[in-house]
């Protein structure tokens, strides 16, 4: 009898020591941020889509992060958002106490070595993104009216270009297509390419599903353009995907499918696989130092499952993720996946295409 | 469409709406009056408040910061000759003149007023055209944008009095100066080198303090006393300048009209605005001999379309979601956190909220009009007041301004250069107004140039609205230098009144 007390007591007595060592971590966790505050680099002006993104985050990721750290959003502008990204990437402490909220153009800068820019995103880990899908439409002058007839489009086919990098994934659906059009950079936001699409003065037209269904539909009910392809999503194994804002729309892989009688291949469509999951957070990707303390890690991660959750959260992102799903935990994963696939071939591709014809200079 | 206009005045009566209007104004007219800051420090200050708040209350609050900040922002361009925002520069031209002649309250009432008036005409052109706005923004593509940045650039002449050279040269400094940094249509950084902060090329605000607000403190710290040399007292007040405005009531609806117009081509930048209307006013107006000396026409033309722009610039912004301007961006931005998609749905879907944009428009401007005028006379004492007193200040709050740009070392370095280019300009009687205006539209001609031929090879050369406006820019020019040859009067005029100000050690 004795025995199986003593038993029972060294039972309960790993029990507690199991227990205490399983709690220890969120313990940890708890001391790591409490009292502290977090700095959120924004590299844009306030008031754009990424902005909007990362100052969400801000005021909603503090309170459910173990230790309730005060968040603290602020724009670092200048040079497109290289002086803020440097100053992530080399000036701070990699303490968790600095996070960064990128669009997807600023990814795509970093994993392609623009000049200038000093961030690597393998040294980062991403803490929660929200999507964002692309739709090109042509206008009507083109003299096409189903989009299977895209290589038969006439006219000078102008697509307006606000800054080449950004506008990668639309370049290289475009490419992809082997379509004969002159790119014209310049332009000071995709807005602007929207009304120039209306003047008549651009043909070939890309805009984020939100406002191609805002801002272009409206032509498009007026006859005056076509909706040609949504980009859409590429999945895990590399497969297209339709865009969860325009389900019934043709994705551009389809298209070229529809058009050729087989899936798009060789280093144009593996450049195609890279860009689009890339590029398409165009919202906004919340990024942290890789190396900080493991417990900061695991506070933060706890923090973005608590606020996903968190109905408070939900009401608040909704209006702001426009009709996308937020990427958090395992989703995340796709980010950094589709840059460890890309082949130093599709590297060279995407910078010799964007130095030949825009005379873009990388690292 | 009449239910939506009144429904939308008592949606804004609601008190707490009522109550973000008034922060709004408060807060526009305190970044208003501190130079270098503008609507859109004041809307970044107020963006995380945003968060949570209705839809209506949040727009009243950053449209009464941008509606107030033009009206405002007069007060340091007449009291010191410092730009207080990149909109009410050349308010500086007659303004600060008047202000050095003891009618500092006097030109307050007239710009107050212009501004009153400018800003009721914005929102009413606003309201009337919203339903054809389209065509008028649809019609000027990348030719005609380009055509219209020459426009701008042919009032140098007038801007540059006797001294059509000097003035030119000026011009073309500024246009080199605005080709530093990253190309408008290549991936090219000129002038920058390995030095990121120069990637985005120099800021307007750091520009135009270093050139107007340094070379002014130091001069009048060098020659000692008030910034008004004669001390008339306030019997010039500010009743005059209202009446001023009254009697010129046409010249302040033509230029609102201007203001409007211009405004609301997307793409120009709102920060030209007050020039052309300068350079209008002063090419126009039969009695010229007073301009740059203080003619109060001069702090009349630019402050009503100050105002009056912020009604053209919402047109593009609320009909095309294409900001209008930098704080319109930021509106922008806003109406994304209420679930708001600009364009021209917002007409059927969401015509409420555009009317409380338009009420709210006009209430600013009501509101922050008379907290002006009930500020205006305390604070024109300031000019009689010994000026080393205030310096230390005005010096503070300058730097703070340009610090607040990027908050990097370089924004100091370069206002202290400026400053002392500006100081050298000021010092050989080279005119400081062109090089700014070369610097504001470097930028833009290059791109829309460019464009223009990527877009049309060359056969954009023939378009109509290309000959139209190269025709009045040739018109202009012409005009002002058969103008001149008549009448010397006004160039001489100018020049002394430079030189007055510049001979006084």
């Amino acid at each position: 009898m004795p025995r199986t007390t003593y038993n029972k007591m060294a039972a309960i007595a790993t029990g507690l020591v199991l227990g205490a060592s399983v709690m220890l971590p969120a313990a940890h966790a708890d001391d790591y941020y409490a009292g502290q505050t977090i700095r959120m680099i924004i590299p844009f002006s306030p008031g754009g889509g990424t902005d909007t993104f990362g100052r969400l985050i801000s005021q909603h990721l503090g309170r459910h992060i173990p230790g309730s750290p005060t968040i603290v959003a602020e724009n670092v502008t200048g040079a497109g958002g290289l002086l803020g990204s440097n100053e992530f990437a080399e000036r701070v402490d990699h303490d968790g106490l600095t996070l960064m909220t990128a669009s997807g153009h600023l990814n795509l800068r970093a994993f392609l070595g623009l000049q200038g820019l000093r961030l690597d995103l393998d040294a980062l880990e991403p803490v929660v993104a929200a999507p964002m899908g692309h739709v090109t439409a042509i206008s009507t002058q083109a003299g096409i009216d189903d989009p299977a007839d895209l290589l038969e489009a006439q006219g000078r086919l102008t697509k307006g270009i606000t800054d080449p990098v950004g506008l990668l994934e639309s370049l290289v659906a475009l490419e992809m297509f082997e379509l004969n059009y002159r790119a014209v950079p310049g332009y000071g936001g995709r807005g602007d390419t929207r009304i120039a699409f209306e003047r008549g003065e651009l043909m070939i037209n890309t805009q984020s599903t939100p406002a191609y269904l805002n801002s272009v539909q409206p032509l498009v009910d007026e006859g005056m353009a076509m909706p040609l392809y949504a980009i859409g999503f590429i999945d895990g194994e590399g497969n297209p995907q339709r865009d969860p804002a325009v389900p019934d729309m043709i994705t551009a892989p389809e298209l070229y499918e529809q058009i050729h009688g087989e899936m798009p291949s060789g280093t144009i469509w593996e450049a195609f696989k890279v860009t689009v999951p890339l590029v398409q957070n165009t919202r906004g990707t919340v990024w942290v130092h890789g190396d900080i303390p493991d417990e900061a890690m695991a506070a933060l991660r706890e923090g973005v499952e608590a606020m996903v959750n968190d109905p408070e959260f939900q009401e608040a992102s909704a209006s702001i993720l426009e009709g996308y799903e937020i990427m958090w935990g395992d989703d995340l994963g796709q980010i950094k996946a589709s840059m460890d696939a890309a082949s130093p071939e599709v590297l060279d591709y995407l910078r010799d295409m964007l130095n030949e014809r825009f005379g873009t200079e990388f690292n | 469409m009449l239910d939506a206009f009144v429904n939308a005045f008592w949606i804004l009566l609601d008190p707490f709406r009522l109550l973000m209007l008034f922060s709004g104004v408060a807060i526009g007219i305190a970044v208003g009056i501190l130079p270098g800051l503008g609507g859109l420090m004041g809307m970044a200050l107020v963006l995380p408040f945003l968060f949570g708040m209705d839809a209506y209350a949040g727009v009243a609050l950053l449209i009464g910061i941008a509606a107030a900040v033009p009206s405002a922002d007069t007060f340091p361009s007449v009291l010191m000759g410092i730009p207080g925002s990149s909109g009410s520069q050349a308010t500086i031209m007659d303004g600060y003149p008047m202000a050095r002649r003891g009618e500092a309250a006097r030109a307050l009432g007239a710009a107050f007023t212009a501004s009153l008036i400018g800003g009721l005409i914005g929102a009413l052109a606003l309201s009337a055209v919203v339903p054809f706005a389209r065509p008028l923004i649809l019609a000027f593509g990348s030719p005609e944008l380009f055509m219209l940045t020459l426009l701008g650039l042919s009032i140098i002449g007038v801007l540059s009095g006797n001294r059509p050279l000097k003035g030119m040269l000026a011009a073309v400094a500024g246009l080199a100066i605005g080709t530093v940094g990253g190309a408008p249509v290549a991936a090219e950084y000129r002038f920058a080198g390995d030095f990121l902060y120069l990637y985005d090329g120099l800021s307007l605000v750091i520009v135009a303090l270093g050139l107007f607000a340094l070379p002014e403190i130091v001069d009048l710290l060098a020659r000692g006393g008030a910034i008004a040399e004669r001390a008339r007292g306030l019997g010039h007040g500010w009743m005059d300048g209202v009446r001023d405005t009254l009697r010129h009531k046409w010249l302040v609806i033509r230029h609102s009209v201007i203001g409007v117009v211009i405004g609301a081509i997307p793409g120009m930048g709102s920060s030209i605005i007050d020039w052309v209307n300068y350079g209008i006013v002063a090419q126009t107006s039969k009695d010229r001999s007073r301009f740059g000396k203080g003619d109060v026409r001069g702090v009349i033309a630019p402050e009503s379309a100050n105002n009056a722009k912020e009604g053209g610039v919402l047109m593009p912004t609320l009909l095309f979601g294409v900001p209008g301007s930098s704080a319109m961006a930021m509106l922008l931005g806003a109406l994304m956190i209420f679930g708001v998609q600009p364009g021209p749905q917002m007409l059927t879907r969401d015509l409420d909220l555009v009317f409380v944009i338009i009420w709210s428009l006009a209430l600013a401007n009501v509101f922050g009009t008379f907290i002006c005028l009930l500020l205006s006379r305390p604070i024109a004492r300031l000019t009689f007041v010994p000026f080393h007193y205030i310096a230390p200040v005005i010096i503070v709050i300058v730097i703070v301004g340009a610090w607040q740009e990027t908050r990097h070392w370089a924004d100091l370095a370069f206002l202290l250069g400026f400053g002392l280019l500006g100081w050298l300009m000021k010092r050989s009687g080279m005119p400081r107004p062109p090089l700014l205006i070369g610097f504001i539209l470097s930028g833009l001609a290059e791109r829309y140039l460019w464009m223009s031929y990527n877009l049309y090879d060359w056969e954009w050369l023939t378009r109509p609205g290309v000959l139209t406006i190269g025709a009045l820019a040739v018109a202009l020019i012409v005009a002002s230098v058969r103008l001149k040859r008549n009448t010397s009067q006004r160039a001489e005029a100018i020049q002394m009144a430079e030189s007055d100000k510049e001979s006084r050690p």
